[in-house]
């Protein structure tokens, strides 16, 4: 104890809560193995399309959230816990603030998995990603979040070091901004206990779920992450940061500059150039503060290189860091216009992604593991030599994943965007691009198999060496003055700062409040020049529930809706999509991957039998197509009784419903479904068609793009000068 | 007109003023995470990782 204002004060006695980072750890282990396995079945679904077996709840569709939020929450969440529970009890030199708490954080955060891993096979989505938990899911994640704040700042409170470690900082950014991101974002109206529609429409849904869902990514899988890095990397090397003068211009750039580069997610769409070329410019500010944080990780590894080449720990923690700084690298990269014009919507994006979260997250919590849990259990790892053949197999997984991902993104950009010397698209068939990048899928899926199998073999070690753990190991307990009111007489602004908490909390939060009012706030009212125009009808009952059956089975995860402003997507799609067009869609669709055609147009591209055949087997209207076959469709019932509920609550968003609309909308839903089962004739031997799904899907499909008044030209009278020129 | 005013975005002064308080803000951080009062403090800081805390050798709690 160093600090002046600690000395000559009595020691006090305390001992850590460790079985809550025990707790926490068992539950990444089990949560990480269910979330890869799903990756690694909705992988080899997209190499084998059959794999599904014909089975509603596993399709990719609705797999595919699961996966991202069972590896995004349930395995990183439960690995930042258990590393940011054991890091700032030592850091505060403090027990956390009440075990209860913790204890309802681990109880409540595990609950809120299981819900989520009920819910999403079942359809029961917000299809917003990473936010796609219906709404009494997302009030738990509210509580447990505060529960988890009141156990870390009432921990800070009660700390005995004066100080607060840079660690801690990146902590208190995460558990601010995740807090103001998920509240921002959940906004909706409920219509039942399982269905909702969220307050923002279109553009402004897209701003906000793309504030949120990059900032997940900066705020979730980078800040936490980072404070680990600034708490293991040291701790396992047994050196002092290389810089902590770096650590602290780290911190708040990056903190600053994150949180304004979502927008880059929406290049080229209808989102408002500005908002584009902010979120672009800001991304690539974010290399400087990147690149400062992964050189002060891997240089605060000096002197321990020798010992990366054998201790497993630090192997995987130099591993991560590196690819750390390739996922930073690439993310501004991808940034750029130009190149998010090759790489976006296509597999590139999923290298990117996968790089930083196998890579990355994946491998600096299995070094954390193999640090905690021999020091926990107070023995040695059962073997050093697993723990090296899982980073080696790990490593190959990764790679494996990457290469074949970065081929399949950049054959897909470049077949996309191929046109010849007569101005026609050298690929005009989707499908031909599909055909070409499955071979790179099995290639993807074998990869993520290694990665899975590498993870069993830690699974196995650690179990070992919990086994190995001694029978009757005591609690350790420490001592350690307690901390006093001190005066700040000759300390720098930012040495008190550091001291002061809630001072401290309230700068990290105007540092991302900036950046996020001036992007989103403007286009908060963007919508208000059009609230009295009728260009754009909202949707008829019928649509509406077939586009609800969209969300349910996760069609954006697999189709877009945003037509860019590109030659390339012109010609393929049709005109740029515009803002106007999807602005009653709560919540809008644009999506961000084309495994299948964007389908903003497709409206009255194909008649109602052809989609009718599609969705019953997608390869006799599209030969070598990939897409299941949907044929849960035609045999459950359509729920015509809850749409006037569903229009009450659009009515109430301000979708531009009259009260007799809201009361017939079955009626009339019923009627719309009739004339398509009309128009399909005896071509669709479907026993009381009109009750079925298919029919609302049907109904949906083809009103989309189909706003004929957007595109007409203004006509000026006399009067107003038309006939003078 | 509101759609024109918000595409195009004539409000540029919002973006530079959150640009310069950015800039303004980094100049100042630089200043003073290289003050010389700092050294002595940021070098205990950046140990403070491989603090535990001190052991009590006494009576044990199992």
């Amino acid at each position: 104890m160093s600090s002046l204002d600690q000395s000559n004060t009595e020691l006090e006695k305390f001992s850590y809560d460790d079985d809550i980072v025990k707790k926490f750890m068992l539950a990444t282990v089990a949560w990480g193995a269910i979330a890869m396995l799903v990756g690694v079945i909705i992988a080899f679904e997209l190499a084998f399309w059959r794999l599904n077996g014909g089975v509603k709840f596993i399709t990719f569709g609705r797999l595919r959230p699961l996966h991202t939020n069972a590896a995004i929450f349930a395995f990183a969440g439960n690995a930042i816990f258990a590393g940011i529970y054991y890091s700032t009890q030592r850091l505060c030199k403090a027990r956390l603030f009440n075990d209860v708490l913790s204890r309802i954080h681990f109880w409540g955060w595990q609950a809120i998995i299981v819900s989520a891993a009920i819910t999403l096979p079942l359809g029961l989505s917000r299809a917003k990603e990473y936010a796609e938990l219906e709404w009494p899911i997302g009030l738990a994640i509210t509580v447990i979040w505060v529960v988890f704040a009141v156990n870390f700042f009432g921990t800070l409170a009660r700390r005995r070091e004066r100080h607060l470690y840079v660690a801690l900082w990146f902590y208190i950014a995460t558990i601010i901004t995740v807090a103001v991101l998920h509240v921002v974002n959940s906004i909706a109206i409920p219509v039942s206990w399982f269905k909702s529609y969220p307050v923002y429409a279109g553009i402004q849904d897209a701003l906000v779920q793309w504030w949120y869902g990059h900032n997940a990514v900066a705020f979730f899988l980078t800040t936490p992450f980072l404070g680990l890095m600034y708490y293991f990397v040291p701790k396992a090397a047994g050196r002092p940061v290389y810089s902590y003068r770096l650590s602290i211009v780290h911190f708040w750039s990056l903190v600053f500059i994150y949180i304004w580069a979502g927008p880059h997610h929406l290049l080229y769409t209808a989102l408002p150039d500005w908002a584009q070329t902010l979120g672009m410019v800001f991304s690539v500010m974010l290399w400087a503060p990147s690149w400062g944080g992964m050189i002060n990780g891997l240089l605060t590894l000096r002197g321990a290189w020798d010992r990366v080449r054998t201790e497993p720990v630090l192997k995987f923690m130099a591993a991560s860091l590196t690819f750390y700084g390739m996922a930073t690298f690439e993310g501004p990269l991808l940034s750029i216009k130009s190149v998010s014009a090759i790489g976006h919507y296509t597999d590139w994006i999923i290298a990117h992604v996968h790089g930083g979260t196998l890579g990355w997250n994946g491998f600096l919590t299995f070094s954390m593991l193999y640090y905690l849990v021999p020091k926990i259990y107070q023995t040695e790892l059962y073997s050093k030599r697993l723990a090296n053949i899982h980073f080696w197999i790990g490593l190959v997984g990764i790679l494996l994943y990457m290469l074949s991902m970065y081929a399949s993104g950049i054959t897909q950009g470049l077949m996309w965007q191929a046109i010849d010397a007569k101005g026609h698209l050298v690929y005009p068939d989707f499908v031909e691009t599909v055909t070409r990048i499955v071979p790179l899928y099995w290639v993807r899926a074998i990869g993520g198999t290694l990665y899975l199998g590498s993870f069993f073999i830690m699974c196995y070690n650690l179990y070992k060496t919990v086994e190995l753990a001694p029978r009757d190991a005591a609690e350790e307990v420490f001592v350690a003055p307690r901390l006093k009111p001190v005066a700040h007489a000759g300390e720098t602004a930012h040495r008190r700062l550091e001291g002061l908490m809630p001072i401290f909390s309230v700068l990290a939060f105007i540092a991302i409040a900036i950046g996020s009012a001036i992007e989103i706030l403007p286009t908060m009212i963007v919508h208000t020049y059009t609230a009295t125009n009728d260009k754009v009808q909202p949707y008829t009952a019928l649509e509406l529930a077939g586009r609800d059956i969209y969300v349910r089975e996760g069609c954006y995860t697999c189709h877009s809706q945003m037509i860019r402003q590109m030659p390339s997507e012109v010609l393929r799609y049709g005109n740029a999509s515009l803002q106007e067009e999807s602005m009653w869609d709560h919540p809008f669709q644009w999506g961000s991957k084309r495994i299948g055609p964007d389908l903003a147009r497709v409206g009255g591209k194909y008649p109602d039998l052809w989609h009718f055949r599609h969705m019953m087997d997608p390869r006799s209207v599209t030969p070598n197509s990939i897409m299941p076959a949907y044929t849960w469709l035609f045999q459950d019932n359509l729920d015509y009784d809850s749409l006037e509920r569903k229009f009450a609550v659009m009515k109430q968003l301000g979708v531009p419903y009259d009260d007799n609309q809201v009361m017939t909308a079955p009626i009339t839903a019923r009627q719309q479904a009739q004339t398509i089962v009309d128009s399909l004739g005896t071509d669709a031997p479907v026993a009381k068609l009109a009750d079925k799904e298919i029919v609302a899907v049907i109904a949906y499909l083809q009103r989309l793009g189909k706003n004929p008044k957007l595109f007409e030209k203004p006509t000026k009278s006399l009067a107003e000068g038309g006939g003078a020129q | 007109m509101m759609q024109q005013i918000l595409t195009k975005f004539p409000f540029l002064h919002l973006s530079t003023i959150a640009l310069m308080i950015f800039f303004l803000f980094f100049v100042a951080l630089l200043v003073i995470v290289n003050t010389k009062s700092q050294k002595q403090i940021q070098k205990r800081a950046s140990a403070l990782p491989l603090e535990d805390g001190i052991r009590f050798e006494g009576t044990r709690h199992g």
